[in-house]
């Protein structure tokens, strides 16, 4: 199961509340404002702020 | 932080919660089903869903449910559920309820089952949970509660939860629950006790919440030496054998958020 577009649009960062989008290996979910990238594991996106690196 | 997280109880006891947890609760299940008013076009939210059941039971009437845990454990039982019965327009995510991972308005309704007494701040969640909602979108809870009134019964009741459960945080009295879902902005439609049919037994509860040892037997002492008052509230029978039977106090709760 890949992540849809329709969970992508209300996917958002659960710390600024901002839009996150897929990466292109589709290894994570990236926050267009912290940069924090959420990981995708077993295709369930994990929404932990605890989890997620920033990435650059 | 309770001395556990849920994220790490979860995790390791995801396994136990089998169909005998969901019978446990089978009750307040049919009471948010029944008080939900579903329909085909609606897109719910089942906060903290753990093995699924809740999620399972709503898919069907409606057209995608999302079920968040803050467990990858509990997602996985959850997800094989969702297989096994057959249901396509289940999504889930890891996530807390504190910090819900959508979009405003992103639902027709948020439903959270015997999950509440383990969130760090129920506050946070509500608020969430009113973000997240369309207007007029309707909100349902139900948890393990502490009778109004009966502060005795109140510490002790919690104090057992905690013992069991280092992830357990406060189960709260129907008079904070009004106060919480008021607070945080919604219009309370319903707000009652619902029984539940199937007693609980200490041991499998124990089980349930991976207590043993010490911890166990600590409980099994509180449990036979419960003050009057708790023994009337939850129905605290000894039975043959050594065993202990019981009844928690269950509260349902719908609310409303305003339209527009």
């Amino acid at each position: 199961m890949a992540i849809s577009k329709d969970l992508l649009d209300i996917l958002v960062c659960p710390l600024c509340k901002a839009t996150v989008e897929l990466k292109e290996d589709g290894s994570g979910l990236k926050c267009v404002e912290c940069h924090r990238v959420y990981p995708i594991r077993d295709d369930i996106p994990v929404m932990l702020i605890d989890e997620a690196k920033i990435e650059e | 932080m309770p001395p556990r997280t849920s994220r790490q109880q979860f995790d390791s006891q995801a396994k136990h919660y089998n169909a005998q947890w969901n019978a446990w609760s089978g009750e307040s299940l049919a009471w948010l089903l029944e008080k939900a008013g579903c329909d085909p076009s609606q897109k719910w939210l089942d906060v903290a869903t753990g093995a699924g059941f809740t999620a399972a039971a709503f898919g069907p009437l409606v057209s995608e449910v999302t079920g968040l845990d803050v467990s990858e454990a509990m997602l996985d039982q959850a997800r094989e559920r969702a297989r096994a019965s057959g249901l396509a327009n289940l999504v889930f995510q890891c996530g807390t309820a504190e910090e819900l991972p959508f979009s405003p308005e992103a639902f027709d309704g948020v439903v959270c089952r015997l999950a509440a007494h383990h969130f760090l701040s129920v506050p946070r969640f509500l608020a969430e949970a009113c973000r997240v909602l369309r207007p007029g979108g309707r909100l349902l809870i139900a948890d393990t509660a502490e009778p109004d009134g009966a502060p005795e019964v109140d510490a002790w009741h919690n104090h057992v939860e905690a013992l069991r459960d280092g992830s357990h945080v406060r189960n709260y009295t129907f008079a904070e629950w009004r106060a919480l879902v008021t607070a945080a902005g919604f219009a309370i439609e319903r707000l009652q006790e619902v029984c539940e049919s199937v007693p609980i037994t200490l041991q499998d509860w124990l089980e349930k919440g991976g207590c043993r040892g010490q911890a166990a037997g600590e409980v099994r002492r509180l449990f036979l030496e419960a003050p009057s008052e708790a023994v009337r509230a939850f129905s605290i029978t000894p039975m043959p054998g050594g065993d202990i039977r019981f009844q928690w106090v269950r509260i349902g709760l719908s609310a409303r958020k305003a339209d527009g």
